[in-house]
């Protein structure tokens, strides 16, 4: 969708919709969505899912109708009696529900599950790391981690100091030249995260928290308006950190080996054994390209003044 | 008894510091390998050898020396060789 101004088309964006609009095309055709290299066409009735994507993406492009749409996502009511007694919502995708119906009041972020889904089980035209992924002076670092370790607050906390966000859940591979494409999604948070990262970053925007999910208490953190206006720059892996959150302790980066690294993102990719030696070429890349680390860390300042030596570092070495 | 890489087996190699990555292209599955696997996988790929002619070519290197230690650091490579499907055991 373009607006014309002075002669020239201008993207439009979706805080420029006028209001009501967003969850008017939500409940009819769908919303179409440019969400880093993917567009998405989402479709919900429900009112939860129009504030939440009104306040996580309203700096997002959207599409117009005439656009190739990657993925349709559709978050509706449950049906029959679920639609009136323990209401629920429901994702579909091609006419599957790939999940299990969810209380209502999980629709959004049942939609950011779903569009991660939607991009881990199909987007084979990259190597897909389960990791959070920031940048600086165009050098990635890639986060891979299990859920617990503090991953999503470390990025929340770095992005917000200095580093740009790339992604804060899928690393976005090149099969080519094993660079990395950046998703810019709202960041994940949980728990006491959600608390921590708020007094982090005083004037950050969350979306409304939900709980009792599978993962907890969850809202999601808007990513940063300047961030997505970079949405088109790659950049290339140069670090590997595994990042730990151990209350109390001192921050610790400690190298480690290459070899056991790669086996780890390997374990950590949604397609590395689909891709095959494809992706054993691409990941053997990004691991000669970067320093490996494991890190712990129980304080967001000092996190911040670690991962800024690493760049200084980086410019002595 | 002869040891030879497995049937079908395509092997790709990537390696930092000593320590060896190996890609097997039949399965999929990627696996560590210290020096020792890394070269004994290298001779077999040159063809099927017996586990003497193998001790053997490891005494060249000095390291390696002493050859009941080398019989029995080969013997444990070459069954977990095995059982991770990279390798085989035939007769003549």
């Amino acid at each position: 969708m373009h607006a014309r101004v002075g002669g020239s088309d201008l993207p439009v964006i979706l805080s420029e919709l006028p209001s009501n609009s967003v969850a008017r095309k939500l409940a009819a055709d769908g919303l179409i969505l440019q969400v880093g290299p993917f567009s998405f066409r989402l479709i919900s009735p429900i009112d939860l899912v129009a504030e939440g994507v009104t306040a996580m993406y309203a700096d997002y492009e959207v599409l117009d109708e005439s656009r190739f749409v990657d993925y349709t996502v559709t978050i509706t009511h449950g049906r029959g009696l679920r639609r009136w007694v323990g209401r629920q919502a429901v994702f579909e995708f091609d006419g599957a529900e790939p999940f299990i119906p969810l209380p209502v009041d999980h629709a959004f972020p049942l939609l950011e599950w779903s569009m991660n889904w939607c991009i881990s089980m199909h987007a084979h035209h990259y190597l897909l790391l389960h990791s959070a992924v920031i940048e600086r002076e165009g050098c990635a670092v890639i986060m891979p981690a299990p859920p617990g370790s503090g991953k999503s607050t470390l990025c929340a906390g770095l992005v917000n100091r200095g580093w740009r966000l790339l992604s804060d859940e899928l690393a976005l591979i090149s099969l080519i030249d094993a660079t990395i494409t950046p998703l810019g999604r709202p960041i994940s948070l949980k728990n006491q995260s959600i608390e921590i990262i708020r007094a982090f970053v005083p004037d950050a925007v969350f979306s409304q928290v939900v709980h009792d999910t599978s993962k907890g208490s969850v809202s999601l953190l808007k990513a940063p308006r300047e961030h997505l206006l970079r949405i088109n720059e790659i950049a290339r892996p140069r670090w590997v950190i595994f990042p730990q959150y151990e209350a109390g302790a001192i921050p610790q980066l400690s190298a480690r080996s290459k070899a056991s690294s790669m086996l780890e993102l390997g374990r950590n990719s949604f397609n590395y054994v689909v891709l095959g030696l494809k992706g054993f070429e691409i990941l053997s890349k990004v691991i000669d390209a970067s320093d490996c680390y494991d890190f712990q860390y129980s304080q967001l300042n000092d996190a911040v003044a670690v991962f800024d030596e690493l760049v200084s570092r980086r410019g002595r070495d | 008894m002869l040891y030879r890489i497995r049937k079908g087996c395509r092997l790709h190699w990537a390696c930092w510091d000593d320590v060896y990555v190996v890609f097997e292209e039949l399965s999929g599955q990627t696996h560590q390998m210290d020096p020792v696997k890394a070269f004994l996988l290298h001779l077999l790929n040159d063809g099927a050898q017996e586990l003497d002619a193998l001790v053997t070519e490891f005494a060249s290197v000095p390291e390696f020396a002493d050859s009941v230690r080398i019989s029995a650091l080969l013997t444990k490579a070459m069954d977990e060789l095995c059982t991770h499907g990279l390798v085989e055991a035939t007769y003549r």
